[in-house]
């Protein structure tokens, strides 16, 4: 299976390609004033409002730095009653896919409550790489304020 | 320009690897096993850190206006056309048998042809062609129209059509260009349209206000290559 790798903080996460829509370079995001500290802010994709979470701020205290590489992956994002929205996550060094087999990825032993995205580890190259779990990345109240503002 | 703190990047590939100068240096240990510098990690690596800058000036307020446009799906299976006009009449053929459009040139008349149809022979890049009349294979009525029609298009072109086996040139007044459609597009010929001109067109395609007959190349060459023998 394919997955995209990217950067939050100093660690490299991947993340499963067929939940991707498009991945866009940084573009101008306006701001959600009193919002969460890790949500960037919103842009007008192709017509549509999409929330943008900066995953960078999400797992450590540094927003994502502005370099070429950093990129917004548009992610189906599962929503309430069935339906799916567009999620974009703000991440360092989106630059490289790659292909991982299934039962390549170790468990990781540690459950964080805090944070239910991070999933089974796998090592590339020297690197140990976390998959995310798109699904668990917003808490449930909050995905459901977000997508009710934009639906 | 001392936005960003230059990045150092050692050019090994320019140096040693497969670009580097002949009889210069020894070559890379690795490109044994890579064959090619773009198989090595380090080149890939050395990319990527070109693309570790910070974004320039311009960068977000243009990607931001690109993505908030929407996004043009193209349809596919389209068909290209060549779309010009004969006297009164938006004609078109399928762009693959065209060979060339060029200026006019004088036509040498042949004794003893079809005058309708054969007009003569045309010299084509040294070759001799055959010339003959759209209009008169299908019995299109002479234009009124001004000869020079609209502000896009070229006016007196001459169009060598081929399909592999046979070569025609025939003289059109004006050439829009190239056109792509999708096949649903073309509507049936409407019954008004005289007999002979209707057995030649494939479809009637609506085109800038103008309804453009598009022509079967298939029986064009069939009749063209039967009425010269």
């Amino acid at each position: 299976m394919l997955y995209l790798l990217l950067r939050m903080g100093t660690e490299r996460y991947a993340l499963d390609a067929r939940r991707i829509v498009e991945v866009v370079p940084m573009v101008n995001l306006k701001p959600l004033p009193h919002a969460e500290p890790y949500i960037a802010g919103l842009f007008d994709y192709r017509g549509t409002l999409v929330p943008v979470i900066d995953l960078c701020r999400l797992t450590t205290t540094q927003h994502c730095g502005e370099f070429l590489t950093t990129r917004i992956v548009l992610v189906e994002y599962p929503a309430a009653e069935d339906r799916s929205h567009i999620l974009g996550l703000l991440a360092e060094q989106v630059t490289e896919t790659i292909k991982i087999k299934e039962g390549e990825f170790l468990p990781a032993g540690i459950h964080v409550d805090d944070a239910p995205y991070l999933g089974d580890l796998i090592k590339v190259g020297e690197a140990m790489v976390q998959r995310l779990e798109v699904e668990h990345i917003l808490p449930s109240e909050l995905r459901d304020n977000l997508f009710r503002e934009c639906a | 320009m001392n936005e960003t703190a230059a990045i150092i990047i050692d050019d090994c590939w320019n140096r040693i690897g497969v670009w580097r100068q002949r009889n210069s240096e020894e070559a890379c240990p690795i490109l044994k096993r890579v064959v090619h510098c773009r198989n090595c990690e380090h080149y890939s690596a050395a990319g990527q850190k070109i693309l570790q800058r910070e974004i320039p000036a311009s960068y977000r307020e243009e990607w931001t206006k690109v993505i908030s446009a929407q996004k043009k799906i193209k349809q596919p299976n389209t068909e290209s056309i060549v779309i010009f006009r004969l006297g009164d009449e938006w004609l078109s053929i399928p762009s693959v048998i065209v060979r060339e459009i060029t200026s006019s040139k004088p036509i040498r008349r042949l004794p003893h042809t079809r005058r309708n149809i054969v007009k003569g022979l045309v010299n084509m890049r040294g070759e001799l062609q055959i010339c003959i009349s759209l209009g008169g294979l299908m019995d299109l009525e002479k234009g009124e129209l001004p000869r020079r029609f609209g502000s896009v298009g070229i006016a007196d072109r001459m169009i060598l059509i081929s399909n592999g086996e046979h070569e025609f040139v025939f003289p059109v007044t004006e050439v829009h260009g190239l056109h792509r459609h999708h096949p649903s597009e073309l509507q049936a010929v409407p019954a008004t349209v005289s007999k002979s001109k209707a057995t030649y067109t494939r479809g009637v395609l609506h085109w800038n206000d103008q309804h453009v007959a598009c022509l079967e190349a298939e029986l064009l060459f069939h009749t063209l290559s039967r009425s010269l023998s």
